[in-house]
């Protein structure tokens, strides 16, 4: 039986078949953690203690990580995770802004989640998008540039679409993709990050 | 001078991630050439005389790197670093967005040069949609083609790749602190000596790591020769292209393919079509913020590998986030000071402490509490945390944006400490509330 912090016997196989992909078992942590998170949308310290039984190692080692990595959550988070991108160019393009926002429509700051379980807003440094300035990460969408009008919308959707994007947190198996699996999810071309404004070859060139 | 891009080339190509798309614009047809008429040291060697130095920041030689593998090690590994995550530098990910092949192509290419029969592409955990489903697509694409796994195009040649995909953390861009990511340990960089990758590197067995844009270029070289490339840039040092990254306050932010050399005005004037209107340029970190700052006397310097240290600053991974006059410079940079503070891993006391001491007294001078004292502190601080006093460079970043600015904007810092506000009406009141939080 699922109390909602262990793992279904599906993940359970799919973190032992990682541990025989890599050279070394010890490999399988990390993606191993990525499953679990996928799996629960967060880190229990049960299914922490999962992970680190089935790899071989001590558990210890899984909240090494967890405590590490920014994408890890060590506490339950909202259907949808927010997170404003607060590098230096987007906070030059309003990323402050975006989190005002935020803060009026759902009255919640940075590692703040609304009472109804909805949404966790969140910060994030660089995430690598600055040409999309000001950016957000919400679960594994990239969203932006942002302005109130685009916000709005993105809430909007989120809110009418209850499987927006299901996954809370990380996202992907990060497994080694070295036994062909025919399971490979087929990109959104939707969600495309790349921004339109992408120039045409010549464009912008001098 | 007509330019055309080289890495760049299927960006913006209709479903160019899909292997018949790649294939159909000449894709694979350098790994075949390389596994059939190559032996793995003449790529070693066409790889070294072309002169293409690795992308992702410090310039070092690629083929020298490859040539550093022992030869006729029984266990060796290639590991392309995709962890993109210096502030302002976006150009793998949007490579690797439009055109995984080209990357798992040059590791193929890559692996077989020093023989390694696993590959890792470690990419960073917020890769995912769509970066890493494409490439994981990609990846069992080539495997179907027979470009990867046992017996590849019938040379013989086996490579296994994995992608590896983080969770989360600037550090594991620094090549052995990936590695320790990899193998399953909280990724804190390994001292070196002796812990040099392509002697000790992945479980301890001799390994490359590579950036994304040093392997996709390999391709090229092993299609069009050494000597092909040795003409491209700014030669005889600084040989090719490179995708810079313009973001902040300009006209049209995006990745350029430029060649190397081409100067910072004609850069953010040419390509990224200046300034908005009205305002005027004012400092861009030319190598993402772990870079020192460059001025608007600078605007004609050579963006390459040589031509930045002598203005004092370094070509890093070329995100350039660009600053305009409406920009406080304390107040930007106390931004990028809570990002170190944030990625610092903690294993080196000086960076673990002085990033978040720099935070602090940056806090301080940015809400009208600096004091006369602070500037000198600062610089102290930066000083002890820079120079090979931690095992990575984190240390030495974290103090760069600080000193260059003290350099070229001391009349600022000495503003906001005697008057208690920003020289210039940089962010107002009410948004300040939400980006600036008490360290």
């Amino acid at each position: 039986m699922s109390d909602g912090l262990r793992l279904s016997a599906k993940t359970r196989a799919e973190i032992e078949r990682l541990t025989t992909v890599y050279p070394v078992r010890r490999s399988a942590l990390l993606p191993g953690l990525r499953l679990a998170q996928r799996e629960i949308g967060w880190l229990p310290r049960e299914a922490m203690d999962e992970v680190a039984e089935i790899v071989g190692v001590d558990p210890n080692a899984c909240y090494a990580l967890a405590t590490f990595y920014d994408l890890f959550y060590r506490e339950p988070v909202g259907k949808y995770v927010i997170g404003v991108c607060e590098g230096l160019a987007c906070h030059l393009g309003g990323s402050g802004r975006v989190l005002g926002w935020l803060k009026e429509r759902l009255g919640i700051g940075p590692g703040e989640t609304t009472a109804d379980g909805l949404f966790t807003v969140r910060t994030f440094e660089c995430l690598a998008a600055c040409d999309r300035a000001p950016c957000a990460l919400v679960n594994d969408e990239y969203v932006g540039p942002l302005d109130e009008a685009r916000l709005d919308e993105l809430l909007r959707e989120l809110r009418s679409h209850p499987n927006w994007s299901r996954v809370s947190g990380v996202g992907g198996r990060g497994s080694g993709a070295s036994i062909p699996d025919p399971q490979y999810p087929t990109p959104d071309p939707r969600h495309s990050t790349t921004d339109t404004r992408h120039p045409a070859p010549g464009e912008g060139r001098s | 001078m007509p330019f055309e891009p080289i890495i760049t080339g299927n960006v913006g190509v209709p479903n160019a991630w899909e292997i018949d798309v790649y294939e159909s614009r000449g894709g694979y047809r350098a790994l075949a050439k390389a596994l059939r008429e190559h032996q793995p040291e003449e790529l070693v060697d066409l790889v070294s005389k072309s002169g293409l130095r690795g992308r992702g920041g410090a310039g070092f030689p690629a083929g020298r790197k490859w040539s550093l593998i022992p030869k006729g090690a029984p266990e060796v590994y290639m590991v392309c670093n995709a962890d993109e995550s210096e502030p302002g530098s976006f150009s793998n990910h949007e490579l690797l967005d439009w055109d995984p092949h080209s990357l798992i192509e040059g590791v193929i290419i890559g692996s077989y040069a020093i023989r390694a029969r696993v590959a890792f592409i470690y990419m960073r955990g917020e890769f995912w949609k769509p970066t890493g489903q494409r490439m994981e697509a990609a990846i069992a694409q080539a495997y179907a083609r027979g470009y990867l796994g046992r017996d590849i195009l019938g040379t013989g040649y086996n490579l296994d790749l994995h992608l590896f995909i983080g969770a989360g953390a600037y550090v594991c861009g620094e090549e052995t602190a990936l590695l320790e990511s990899i193998e399953g340990n909280r990724p804190m960089p390994r001292p070196r000596p002796p812990y040099f990758p392509p002697s000790i590197g992945l479980y301890g067995k001799p390994t490359a790591v590579n950036n994304v844009e040093t392997l996709a270029n390999v391709p090229h070289i092993v299609l069009n020769g050494a000597e092909w490339y040795t003409r491209l840039g700014n030669p005889p040092r600084n040989p090719g292209t490179k995708v810079f990254s313009l973001s902040g306050l300009i006209k049209r932010p995006g990745n350029y393919e430029a060649p190397l050399g081409i100067t910072l005005r004609e850069l953010l004037f040419g390509y990224g079509g200046g300034m908005l209107d009205g305002r005027t340029f004012k400092a861009v970190t030319p190598g993402g913020t772990s870079t020192p700052l460059l001025t608007a006397e600078h605007l004609d310097v050579r963006m390459d590998y040589d031509s930045l240290p002598a203005v004092g600053t370094y070509l890093g991974s070329t995100g350039l986030i660009v600053m305009d006059d409406t920009v406080c410079i304390p107040c930007a940079v106390y931004h990028m000071s809570k990002f170190y503070q944030h990625e610092s891993c903690g294993k080196c006391t000086p960076c673990r402490e002085g990033t978040s001491w720099i935070n602090a007294i940056l806090y301080r001078i940015t809400h009208g509490q600096g004091r006369e004292e602070d500037m000198p502190l600062l610089l102290d601080l930066s000083d002890n945390m820079g120079g090979r006093k931690t095992v990575c460079a984190l240390g030495d970043f974290a103090g760069f944006p600080v000193t260059s600015s003290i350099k070229y904007f001391r009349q600022e810092y000495e503003y906001h400490i005697r008057y208690g506000r920003c020289p210039t009406s940089c962010q107002p009141a009410e948004e300040r509330q939400w980006t600036i939080s008490q360290p």
